[in-house]
This record gives C-alpha cells, sequence and structure tokens, in this order.
C-alpha cells in the first residue's frame, strides 16, 4: 500500500514529463502499428503522394488534436470575439499565448515524424516517387530510372541500386535523427531564453505554478457543491410548489471578470484571475504602496506554462 | 483506499477521451471481423453496389444508433404530434433546427469513424471501385497496363484474373492506396471541420469560460438530484395507493406539479442574457408560470459542446 502510494506521488509530481512520454510512446507504438499493418507502398506513380500522406496526414491530425484538448485555448477563446471592445489587448494575448500551445501541441505530430523517419518505410516509398531522387539516382545510368518506383517493394533490386550510393532508407534515417537533435536543441534553447527573460525569481514561479493548480482544483470542488445546493433548491421547489429562497451565486459581471485574461498592464498583475478577484473587492480596487510589493511581473501562468 | 481514489478521479476526469478511444477500438474491432468474416466481393459487375452497401450500410446504422442513444432527441420529439407548437414556439421558429443539427453532430462521430477506419483497410473500396465502369476512371487506372486490365478488373479483388500476377498486384496496391489515402483525408477534414466550428462557436460565445464550466456541473448535478427526487415522490406516492388500497381508505393529498408545469419543465432549455438561469427548472421556479409562456428571447449561445475541458 505505502508503495502504492510513493509510486502515486512520484506521478503525480512529474505528471507533466510522464504525460509527454506517454504521449510519445503511444505515438511511436501506433506508427509501427501503422507501418506493419495498414501501409502497403503501390510501388508505381502514386508512391510519392501515398507517402507523403501517410508521413504528413496523421501528423496534421494530432497537432489539430493537440489543440482541441488544450484547455487554456479555450479559457482564452471562449467569449473573445465578443469582448473586443472591452478588452483591446485581447489579440494581441492571445497572440503571444499562441506561441507556447502550438510548441505543446507540437509533441506529439514531430514524434510522429522523426519514428516514421526512423522507421524509413513511409519516407522511402514517397523517396523512391519523387523527382528529386530521380535526379540524384539517375544522373549517370538511364535505365535504372524506370525501376526507381519499385524499389520499396523489392529488397534484391534496392540493394543493387545502393551499393555505391546511400540507400534510401539509410538517408531517411539520417534525416530523421538530425530532426530529432535539432527539435531538442531548439528546445533547450527555448527553456533557456524563456527562464532568462522571465521577470520573476525560481522559487516565486514555483509557487506560482502550484498555487493556480490548487485554486483550479478546489474551484472545481466549489462548482460542485454550489451547483448541488442549487439544484437541490431548484428541484424541491419544483415538486413542492413553494417559492423559493433567495440564493446568491454570482452575478454574469463577476463571471466575466475572472474568466477574462484582460489585463496587460506590465505594473501590476496577480497570481490569478480569482485572487485579483477578491482582491480588489476586499480592498474597494485602492491600489496602496503595500499592495504593489506584492504583484507580480505579467502573465503568470503564460511564463509558467512557457517554461515547460 | 487513497491511492484508488486518486487513480479513479484521474480515469473519471479523462473519461470523454476515454470513451472516445473505445469507441475507436470498438469500430476498428468490427470492421475487421466484418471484413475478415462477412465481406465476401462477388468480383463480378456486382463490385460497385457490393462495396458501396459495405462501406455505407454500418454507417447509417451507427448514426441511427447516434440518435437513438441521444437523449435529446427524445426531449425534443416528445408530444411534438400532439402540440406542433412545443417544436416550432411563436418567436423561435429556428431552434429546432438548430438542435437537430446539434443532436447530427453529435451522431455523426461514429459513422465518421467506421467510414475512416473503412477506408484506411482498403478492402471495401478496392472491392467497390474494381467494379466501377466509368471509362475516365478505366482509363485512369489502367494506363500503362495490358488490355486485359479494362475488361478483367473487377477479377483483381479476387486474384481470379488471368493477367500477369505482377500486374494484378499493383492494380490492388494501387485501389488500396487511393483508399488509403482518401480516409486521411476524411480524417484530416472532419478534424479540421470540428476544430474550425468548435473554434467559432466558443469565441461567438456570450457567456465566458468559467460560467460555462460551472454550467455543465449544475447541468449534471441537476441531473442527479432530479432523478434523486423522482425516486422520492414515485416512493411516496405508490406507498400512499397501494396502502389505501389495501386498507380501503382516504387518501391524504400529496402535492405534485401540474401537467402544465411538467410540459414546461420539459421545454428545452435556451439562455438568457439577462437573467442567470442555469436551466429550465430554474427559470421557472425563479419567474414562476407566466415567464415561460410569454414570448422567448432571442435564443443565444450555446452550442452544447462536448469535449471542451
Amino acid at each position: 500500500m505505502d508503495r502504492l502510494r510513493e509510486a502515486l506521488d512520484f506521478c503525480i509530481c512529474h505528471q507533466t514529463i510522464l504525460g509527454y512520454s506517454t504521449v510519445s510512446l503511444l505515438t511511436a507504438a501506433s506508427q509501427h502499428i501503422f507501418s506493419s499493418v495498414v501501409f502497403k507502398c503501390p510501388c508505381n506513380s502514386w508512391n510519392m503522394v501515398y507517402g507523403s500522406f501517410f508521413l504528413l496526414a496523421p501528423a496534421f491530425i494530432l497537432l489539430l488534436f493537440g489543440y482541441m484538448v488544450n484547455a487554456r485555448m479555450w479559457h482564452q477563446l471562449t467569449g473573445s470575439c465578443s469582448r473586443e471592445k472591452e478588452c483591446s489587448s485581447l489579440r494581441a494575448h492571445f497572440c503571444q499565448m499562441l506561441v507556447p500551445m502550438t510548441a505543446r501541441a507540437l509533441v506529439a505530430p514531430l514524434t510522429w515524424i522523426a519514428v516514421a523517419l526512423l522507421g524509413a518505410n513511409f519516407s522511402e516509398c514517397a523517396a523512391s516517387g519523387s523527382s528529386l531522387t530521380k535526379r540524384l539516382f539517375c544522373k549517370d545510368n538511364g535505365t535504372d530510372c524506370q525501376e526507381l518506383f519499385k524499389i520499396p517493394c523489392d529488397k534484391a533490386l534496392s540493394a543493387q541500386m545502393s551499393s555505391e550510393r546511400l540507400s534510401l532508407q539509410a538517408q531517411s534515417q539520417l534525416i530523421g535523427w538530425f530532426l530529432i537533435a535539432s527539435i531538442m536543441t531548439m528546445a533547450l534553447i527555448s527553456k533557456c531564453v524563456s527562464h532568462c527573460r522571465s521577470s520573476v525569481s525560481y522559487l516565486q514561479l514555483k509557487f506560482w505554478k502550484i498555487y493556480s493548480k490548487e485554486e483550479q482544483e478546489i474551484f472545481e470542488i466549489k462548482a460542485k457543491e454550489h451547483a448541488t445546493k442549487l439544484a437541490e433548491r431548484n428541484t424541491n421547489c419544483f415538486f413542492e410548489g413553494t417559492d423559493p429562497a433567495p440564493f446568491p451565486t454570482p452575478s454574469k459581471e463577476e463571471w466575466q471578470k475572472i474568466s477574462m485574461l484582460c489585463t496587460f498592464d506590465s505594473h501590476e498583475v496577480y497570481y490569478d484571475m480569482i485572487r485579483k478577484y477578491s482582491s480588489t473587492k476586499g480592498g474597494k480596487g485602492a491600489k496602496s504602496k503595500e499592495e504593489r510589493q506584492d504583484h507580480i511581473v505579467l502573465s503568470p501562468v503564460d511564463e509558467a506554462q512557457a517554461g515547460e | 483506499m487513497d491511492a484508488f481514489q486518486t487513480i479513479l478521479k484521474f480515469f473519471m476526469n479523462r473519461k470523454t477521451a476515454i470513451g472516445y478511444s473505445f469507441m475507436a477500438l470498438l469500430t476498428m474491432g468490427g470492421e475487421r471481423v466484418f471484413s475478415l468474416v462477412a465481406f465476401r466481393c462477388p468480383c463480378s459487375s456486382e463490385n460497385f453496389r457490393y462495396g458501396l452497401v459495405f462501406l455505407f450500410s454500418p454507417a447509417l446504422v451507427l448514426l441511427v444508433i447516434g440518435y437513438f442513444l441521444n437523449s435529446k432527441t427524445w426531449k425534443l420529439f416528445t408530444g411534438c404530434w400532439v402540440n406542433p407548437r412545443k417544436i416550432f414556439p411563436r418567436g423561435n421558429v429556428c431552434s429546432f433546427f438548430y438542435v437537430f443539427g446539434q443532436i447530427t453532430l453529435n451522431a455523426l462521430v461514429a459513422p465518421v469513424m467506421w467510414l475512416s477506419v473503412a477506408l484506411l483497410n482498403g478492402t471495401f473500396y478496392e472491392c467497390a471501385m474494381s467494379g466501377l465502369k466509368n471509362p475516365a476512371y478505366l482509363d485512369a487506372v489502367c494506363q500503362s497496363k495490358s488490355e486485359k486490365c479494362f475488361g478483367e478488373l473487377h477479377k483483381v479483388a479476387c486474384d481470379k484474373s488471368s493477367m500477369p500476377f505482377s500486374e494484378s498486384e499493383e492494380l490492388k496496391r494501387t485501389l488500396q492506396a487511393q483508399s488509403q489515402i482518401l480516409g486521411w483525408c476524411v480524417i484530416v477534414t472532419t478534424a479540421l471541420l470540428s476544430l474550425l466550428t468548435t473554434c467559432c462557436a466558443s469565441c461567438q460565445s456570450k457567456v465566458s469560460h468559467l460560467q460555462l464550466m460551472f454550467w455543465r456541473v449544475y447541468e449534471g448535478t441537476e441531473k442527479e438530484q432530479l432523478e434523486q427526487i423522482f425516486q422520492l415522490y414515485a416512493t411516496k406516492l405508490s406507498e400512499r395507493n397501494l396502502k389505501c388500497f389495501f386498507e380501503n381508505k382516504e387518501p391524504e393529498p400529496i402535492s405534485l406539479p401540474a401537467f402544465q408545469a411538467w410540459e414546461d419543465a420539459s421545454q428545452l432549455y435556451s439562455f438568457s442574457n439577462s437573467k442567470q438561469h442555469y436551466s429550465t427548472i430554474h427559470r421557472l421556479v425563479e419567474e414562476g408560470q407566466k415567464g415561460i409562456s410569454e414570448e422567448r428571447e432571442t435564443m443565444l449561445d450555446l452550442a452544447d459542446r462536448r469535449e471542451i475541458p
């Protein structure tokens, strides 16, 4: 029981990394399945289109899924069209948010492409139908060009063609490794840059992330409690035909205030919108000198997410 | 015990994703079973019809099942024959089409999954298109092949043609390649369209994100509460009735909602921009009967989007 508890705690601590690793493993596994079960290179003029589709279409679909499951995107997007006049910096804020969101959504597609290139089936098929390969392979030997399409289906032909030059498979694997190395390097550089540009210290950033998560969890619990009480009152009144007792619930404007990440003021941004709302309600909006010290620089959760 | 609770909570939070993955696996399994067990390409002039039937009939069946399983369908249609005004209320005629459109989009998920899995497999398409007698298509497929291709393409799926093995193999591979490319196109188009419509609907939403989340929680909770209270009142009423029957006594009065109250509570809900009502029952309870029979406000918002965390 204790061991299970420890393992669970470990998983919860590192859930982001574990989440991304699981996604990568699943992508690699499904690429392997597709490659062995579904993929059959036609070995004619359709090679290029077929291979490219198998390489790129799943990557595009995974990118779209990556956007769809990103909760933060919907948080930003909901209601933004109708609130343009209230919140002029919304567009700029959204564009700034788009970069880290795209980076997170790109994990699965890039894994697919990298594993597909390493496996070499799709890219070999596509390359054997491309005009670029034809130009490179056929410059000295004219008769072999007709057979270029058949390379993925015929192993003997492939061995014969690549005795002096690098085979199509090997080329594809080299490109795959190069892609993985460059992605890793870019990820490291961007994380360094974002941490450097952070206006918040390391420990405060860490506290920030933990606070946001806790607030979200408690919000869900409180929402459920509030919804239960309201639903009980309504259903009881419906059945008993009595008048409903007054029930305090946040108004639409108050909901909007805590949902909208509209403030782009570089001097004062709060840990999270709900904290801001509760502090402005308490202090009647007065910004005292003591309060200012409490405030931290801009777009906390964006920075936290960019730093991931 | 705590550990299990945490694990359970983890899975409950992702139940939409798990549900869709399960549906996808079921579709893949079903498609495999069909193509191995039931599907026998006739290899004659009937190929085209046979292949298309196998491709589209299961999709139609899944669409119908999708309509059946959606409770909104029954909420929309119950009582429509007796009182057509229910479906087309005064001042809000388009609401029926809007709701029906939402229900259809939800029901279309399974058929699209079937179509994409069937096209990625290639068997049904191969059989169907090898029986297509369109001259332009035959010219394109049999481009660099022997003359026999034009007459014997429909036998290729069963390996019964008199063409050399390499040629018939290549024709099969070409047809399968076309099918798989079409399958990927279907998946990409569907994913792109659903992302764009969700973005548009989300952008034009008059309700903020957190209030929307609360609304969803409220809807689920109200449903649970309704079932509990139905159970409670049904028990009370049946106890009273059976007791009076057996003991031959006068029944004491139990207050239940009137017929009109039930009718009003069963209407589909549209969010009002000025009031803070989260459901039809909420509005009914706070405004009373007169609020419902007045002209409805312009229907604002909100697509019943799922999957938005």
